[in-house]
């Protein structure tokens, strides 16, 4: 094994996935790299979200391998291999999914005492320090209807790092918040990005994409259109559904 | 008309105090039993497993398909007939009650559990949590939010419903109603007692689901 693919995060192969005879990914091929932010953009039901679910199995490809750190995942079918594994990907949401019924103290250590076993108080400790981090403490003991979706999203991404995850899954995590809330959102990923987290963004936020991303990668009728770094993906982009797109959004 | 009530209440309000027993103990019986059915029935309905699912999905659709007095006469007819014991008519009319109430009990708990986003299923286990947890850490708690208060409103409806058991008389609040009637021939004031205290039964009921469901709104915010 090189040196190379051990620092792979995600290795995709051949991945096809068909809701009936709806068909939504249509043999992708790529790699995730350790510490890389990677953004993937695309139009509506190209199949950006469905490929991100695939990466934590909240989709079962239909056919194609994807591995996690050289160990193929996507033929796992029992259950507690699949949460441990999912334990190690973290995932954020376009609509927050915050627990309603816990506290915001609640939310972030639930997992992490229930499936790690972490002693109560460390784990509240930690969720300390993260609520810290994110500017969210004075909300520790609030319930989430009582944030707004900003702080909700900055809820559920501590929530997702509480479990101390390898790489962090975001899927459209701006699309559902207020203009004057997208900023400390994205500032919070970018910032866990910049720190070195593995980063994959499904975003329609160019701007993001252009300036934080090592790679931008455009998604279309399920396929991986075009991906490169961000400045050759803006600036010269090759294919002509990709300029197409790029003229709509920007 | 209303000295006629007080009349009546004086000298028969043993009749109508040991009626309000029988309903009580009916609808005890019956609400414990078909929350305990209904939920077995809601577990099959919601389990991956296709002949389990046909299965409720037709218990439901026939006994909420059908009136609940025929099936008390079905079950009073049919039921001594196939099990070769020997049912008193009290027993087969709460296995009646039971089985028809059971089947409203199982759609409650199933549409409760199936109301709760399917975001909070997906946030449970991406975070890594079991489906066993995701389910009675994430989903349960809120489902509960979702069935109690309809639950609630099904309890009593069995509540009312157990008047139908005046029909084999059996001791009840419609059936005390039946008992004084036949003794003195005043069919309305009679019956209006019997009214009003099944309406005092689930007033007090209804305003103490009223307050419950208040109380677990408070410790949302």
């Amino acid at each position: 094994m090189s040196d190379n693919s051990s620092r792979e995060v995600f290795r995709v192969e051949d991945l096809y996935k068909s809701f009936g005879r709806v068909e939504v990914l249509n043999g992708l091929n790529t790699t995730f790299k350790e510490g890389e932010t990677v953004s993937i953009i695309g139009p509506s039901g190209g199949g950006k979200s469905t490929f991100l679910r695939c990466l934590n199995l909240l989709e079962k490809p239909t056919s194609g391998r994807v591995y996690f750190k050289n160990e193929p995942i996507s033929d796992i079918n029992n259950g507690k291999k699949m949460a441990e594994m999912r334990q190690k990907i973290g995932m954020v949401f376009q609509h927050f999914n915050v627990f309603p019924h816990l506290t915001v103290l609640d939310n972030i250590t639930l997992a992490p005492i229930l499936e790690k076993k972490v002693p109560k108080a460390e784990a509240e400790e930690k969720a300390r320090a993260l609520l810290v981090r994110v500017g969210l403490l004075d909300k520790i003991d609030e319930y989430p209807t009582r944030l707004s979706g900003g702080q909700k999203q900055r809820l559920a991404i501590i929530r997702a790092l509480a479990m101390e995850p390898e790489v962090m899954l975001y899927d459209e995590p701006t699309s559902a918040l207020d203009p004057e809330m997208v900023k400390e959102v994205l500032e919070v990923i970018q910032d866990l990005a910049a720190s070195g987290m593995t980063t994959i963004v499904v975003t329609h936020e160019m701007g993001f994409a252009k300036q934080v991303s090592d790679r931008v990668m455009f998604i279309d009728s399920g396929m991986i259109v075009e991906e490169g770094s961000p400045d050759q993906f803006f600036e010269s982009p090759q294919n002509e559904r990709t300029r197409d797109f790029l003229s709509k959004v920007l | 008309m209303i000295d006629q009530i007080i009349r009546i209440w004086d000298k028969y309000s043993f009749v109508y105090l040991k009626g309000l027993m029988g309903t009580l103990w009916l609808s005890a019986v019956t609400v414990f039993f078909a929350t305990l059915l209904g939920t077995v029935l809601a577990v099959l309905k919601l389990a991956k497993f296709k002949p389990a699912n046909l299965l409720v999905d037709t218990y439901v659709e026939v006994i909420r398909g059908t009136p609940v007095l025929l099936q008390i006469y079905f079950f009073w007819i049919f039921l001594p007939r196939l099990a070769s014991i020997e049912l008193t008519d009290t027993q087969s009319i709460i296995i009646a009650m039971v089985i028809n109430a059971s089947a409203y009990v199982c759609e409650i708990i199933r549409a409760g559990i199936q109301a709760v986003d399917i975001g909070q299923q997906e946030a449970g286990l991406s975070l890594g949590l079991t489906e066993f947890h995701t389910f009675m850490r994430i989903i349960l708690p809120q489902a509960i939010k979702n069935i109690l208060p309809a639950l609630g409103n099904e309890f009593i409806n069995m509540i009312k419903q157990t008047s139908l058991a005046s029909v084999f008389f059996i001791n009840e609040l419609t059936t005390a109603y039946r008992t004084v009637q036949s003794t003195t021939f005043l069919s309305i004031p009679s019956l209006l007692i019997s009214g009003m205290i099944y309406l005092v039964v689930t007033f007090v009921l209804t305003r103490g689901l009223n307050v419950y469901e208040r109380r677990m709104k408070a410790n949302e915010r």
